[in-house]
């Protein structure tokens, strides 16, 4: 079970004085292996790349369940990797490199040779993905706060199609919408979104 | 080459065709630029799910988490700065929550836990086999959380011809064998609005109105919580079959629970015991009813003590439901008809 292969290495990160990290090791894990600093030095960089290792996964794996389980082996094949990792190396391209092998497997697995993309453009977007600043990915904590001045509609709009994951055609039978109108929706939602970051961000940088 | 915006969203909601999906495929092929577009709208795309996630499983307000993180604010207001260490570390805590939530929540759910989902199932065979003996019990309804819906607008009209429903919260439902059931509202002027079923006729008892009957036995049963998703709790082993078909259902262990349900915000009156388990039900997309499920049970009886729907439609409104069980007292003869319910010189009306 993953968790238990991923809470022994939280457990041995955060001590295993944390009580809910505890509590869990003593129902699922009858052992926890020795995790040494590098362990530790991946954990750390683990926290900054998540995000953008889970936005290359989802570019590959549409499906948000899916992608949540590849993002999931992924954080798991990444720390039971720790003491292969050379910190000489750059973080993220080593974890895309072990999430594009995480996509092919999933791939394999459900019996989909093809990637939504060739080879050579996978190729590319990695490189895209290694080129997002530490700066961008920590904009998108602005996210949540622009999240919560949303519309009751957007609001709503945002629930049903990143909460329980329905695509335009089924979010538009519950609203009683056009699928054409809902994409535009979501699209305006994003677009709306990405400009209340970039808002914040400039404030928060004390530009005009 | 420039590319409409339409086609970079279309491919992340996956409505583009084939041709569009080739014409996208080419322009990220042009510019390198293009792909680091790509990647950025990606970024946000994922965010979202991440945050929807967090949102979902019902964690606490950003405010509310524990020491790990104690710079995490609830909102960003535009104009305030937090600047350099302090705001790299916000960032380490809030990445370290996503792994923690992720490795958490993705673990309750089916597509992660598959050898669970078959002893989930056996469980709730074991739940029904204990259940279906009928045995009087007694819930206390309290509403958690009332936010109100937008309606179509068709259903608005309709909706809006009837009277107000009688409020759930601090409501009285005492359940029987065969469909029995007196549930018990106060409305606003305090005054009761009882309705019930004997299992032969089903009644309504209104203040200043005659007793209404009807042999239609869902005529008034209408408002029992989960009734109209089929998940009545007047036909408990029914409604445990309906969870295996429209939920996503996992068993959680007492110490399991007692985290699960701290990281939802639940306020669990009486401490968990070690026999205690909690059946978890998630709705399947597209499935009708209350966003998610949580069961209550002691383990080694499977006497059900306390049931939540969370989120789930109800006239106007979605409602948070908490139901717990007070008493397993067996009601006196003739309990579950109107007659025990209303003065005798009150007049009938059968519909």
């Amino acid at each position: 079970m993953l968790l238990e292969r991923i809470l022994p290495l939280l457990a041995n990160f955060f001590g295993h004085e944390s009580p809910g990290v505890a509590k869990c090791l003593r129902q699922s894990s009858p052992g926890i292996p020795h995790v040494n600093e590098n362990s530790r030095l991946v954990m750390r960089q683990w926290t900054l790349a998540q995000p953008v290792v889970s936005a290359f996964i989802g570019s590959l794996v549409r499906d948000f369940t899916d992608r949540d389980d590849v993002l999931q082996e992924t954080a798991v094949a990444i720390l039971e990797s720790a003491d292969r990792y050379d910190p000489a190396r750059p973080f993220i391209a080593w974890a895309l490199g072990i999430a594009r092998n995480q996509v092919r497997l999933y791939l394999r697995r459900t019996a989909r040779d093809r990637s939504v993309f060739g080879e050579s453009l996978v190729d590319e977007m990695v490189g895209g993905f290694e080129a997002i600043s530490v700066q961008e990915v920590q904009r998108l904590s602005f996210l949540r706060g622009c999240l919560q001045r949303l519309e009751p509609r957007e609001q709503l709009l945002f629930q049903l199609r990143y909460a329980e994951d329905l695509k335009p055609a089924a979010i538009g039978e519950r609203l009683g919408m056009a699928a054409n109108t809902v994409s535009k929706a979501l699209q305006r939602l994003r677009d709306q979104l990405r400009a209340c970051i970039e808002r914040a961000a400039t404030l928060e940088r004390g530009l005009p | 080459m420039t590319l409409p915006d339409d086609l970079l969203h279309g491919y992340l909601d996956q409505s583009l065709t084939s041709e569009q999906q080739l014409e996208l495929e080419a322009w990220l092929e042009e510019s390198p630029q293009h792909v680091r577009s790509f990647a950025d709208l990606l970024m946000l795309h994922s965010q979202l799910r991440s945050e929807a996630l967090l949102l979902d499983s019902g964690l606490p307000a950003a405010s509310a988490l524990p020491a790990v993180i104690p710079e995490l604010a609830p909102v960003e207001e535009p104009g305030r700065r937090i600047r350099g260490r302090r705001r790299l570390r916000r960032l380490s805590g809030l990445a370290i929550t996503i792994l923690i939530t992720l490795a958490a929540v993705l673990s309750f759910r089916p597509g992660s836990q598959r050898t669970t989902v078959s002893a989930a199932s056996a469980e709730i065979l074991q739940l029904i086999t204990e259940n279906k003996a009928p045995r009087d019990r007694t819930y206390q309804i309290s509403v958690e959380h009332a936010v109100p819906v937008e309606r179509r607008r068709s259903r608005v009209v309709h909706s809006e011809k009837r009277p107000p429903k009688p409020p759930m919260d601090d409501a009285t439902l005492h359940v029987g064998g065969s469909g029995q059931f007196v549930l018990i509202r106060r409305r606003p002027d305090g005054r009761l609005f009882i309705t019930g079923s004997s299992g032969i006729q089903s009644w309504a008892v209104r203040p200043d109105s005659p007793v209404r009957t009807s042999t239609d036995l869902l005529r008034f049963s209408r408002d029992l919580p989960g009734h109209e998703y089929s998940l009545s709790l007047t036909e408990l082993p029914l409604t445990l079959e309906q969870l295996q078909q429209s939920f996503d259902v996992q068993i959680v262990d007492a110490g399991a629970a007692d985290e699960s349900t701290a990281a939802n915000g639940a306020s669990i009156e009486d401490p968990i015991s070690a026999a205690t388990r909690l059946l978890i039900a998630v709705r399947r997309p597209g499935r009708p009813g209350p966003r998610r499920i949580e069961i209550e049970y002691n383990a080694a009886s499977h006497e059900i003590h306390q049931i939540r729907f969370i989120d789930m439609p109800y006239g106007p409104e979605r409602l948070t439901l908490r139901l717990t069980l007070t008493s397993r007292d067996s009601q006196p003869v003739g309990f579950y008809d109107h007659a025990a319910h209303h003065a005798p010189e009150l007049p009938v009306e059968q519909e």
